[in-house]
């Protein structure tokens, strides 16, 4: 039998697939958005303030202001407040009604050749050159098999030997985010 | 007598166009540009209103400035979600399998009373009929959408005899009721 140089099983938790969940968000927002909006919303809170202290002729216009400094609040804490607790609410209610379709235990197995994801109902077996990518989160491993699809690993369940041999097995495809 | 019998086997390969087009589908209906119908009609209403407020004061777009902004973005975003979207959301799908080595590989799809099943040497997976939240056939193809992995699955009617198809066809009418849609979706059906 082939010894494999990393093999874990795990059961995927609500904490797991919620920390998931919020690794890919920030995965696949590109950092430009992120600037972009804070800038945007640096601009609208700024000119939303100086509008309101200066410029306010009727009820109307205060209004305007206000609503254009709250906008403003709105889209600078987006990506950093309302997001990730929107994600976390969402991640939290599909495991819970879809809880049997994600609590499958999972086996992942590595050796030099290939990484295998093996469960129940679905099983990989992929070879350096079928793999996308593989994403070193805040709390998953993410490894993509295209732009869109992908498995993952939990960090908690791999230590930092099974990290070095996904780095070497996937060379240029790893990246740290 | 056997336990889960089989509907149909056959070898599924699909190509770029037919798995674009279910992406698409799949994007509009369950993906991130769900729900464009109503945002958009919300967008359409607030440039109404905003249309209408302008209208009021002779279109003095220097008296209003805000309602003037409010309007554009309505305007955009209407048309963002109206025609834009959808063309996005192709091209995504057409993106991510040139992104893909195991989508253009050819399959071993074996359909099931109970489930159905795709084998190659890379990717195995076993999809009961419980986890599928929308089958649509089109002219092309068969879309099967839901599970965790490999949401979305393409059965090009290509690989099909004519036989296949309408037998796949009325299983997949009478075995998902609630979820089976046929659209007209597509160029035209491509006989063997």
């Amino acid at each position: 039998m082939k010894k494999f140089s990393a093999e874990e099983c795990f059961i995927v938790t609500e904490k797991d697939y919620v920390n998931m969940m919020n690794d890919v968000n920030q995965f696949r927002i590109p950092k430009e958005n992120k600037i972009i909006l804070r800038i945007l919303g640096i601009i609208a809170v700024c000119c939303g303030t100086a509008a309101f202290i200066n410029l306010r002729e009727s009820i109307y216009q205060t209004i305007c202001w206000i609503i254009l400094i709250i906008i403003g609040f709105y889209v600078l804490s987006y990506y950093d407040v309302i997001n990730p607790v929107q994600i976390k609410k969402q991640a939290s209610k599909f495991y819970r009604y879809h809880s049997k379709m994600i609590k499958n235990a999972v086996t992942f197995q590595m050796n030099d050749e290939l990484i295998h994801i093996l469960s129940e109902t679905h099983q990989l077996h992929l070879p350096k050159k079928y793999i996308h990518q593989i994403a070193e989160c805040n709390h998953t491993i993410l490894i993509f098999i295209d732009k869109n699809e992908f498995s993952f690993i939990p960090k908690r369940v791999v230590n930092d030997d099974d990290i070095r041999h996904l780095k070497n097995f996937a060379d240029d495809k790893y990246i740290v985010i | 007598m056997a336990v889960n019998p089989i509907i149909a086997e056959f070898d599924n390969n699909i190509k770029i166009k037919e798995y674009a087009q279910a992406y698409q589908i799949y994007d509009l209906r369950r993906g991130r540009s769900s729900g464009r119908e109503w945002k958009s009609s919300v967008f359409f209403f607030l440039a109404v209103a905003m249309l209408f407020m302008l209208s009021m004061d002779n279109f003095n777009i220097v008296k209003n400035p805000v309602t003037a902004i409010v309007l554009m973005i309505s305007m955009y975003m209407c048309t963002h979600y109206v025609y834009l979207l959808p063309k996005k959301a192709k091209l995504q799908g057409e993106h991510i399998y040139k992104s893909s080595r195991l989508l253009s590989k050819k399959y071993r799809f074996i359909i099931k009373r109970d489930y159905f099943e795709i084998n190659n040497d890379y990717e195995f997976l076993k999809r009961y009929y419980t986890e599928i939240i929308d089958c649509i056939e089109t002219n092309d193809t068969f879309i099967l959408i839901g599970g965790m992995e490999h949401i979305v699955t393409v059965i090009s009617k290509r690989c099909l005899t004519d036989e296949q198809i309408e037998t796949i066809s009325v299983f997949f009418k009478s075995e998902m009721i609630r979820v089976y849609r046929r659209s007209t979706y597509g160029s035209h059906l491509k006989k063997k």
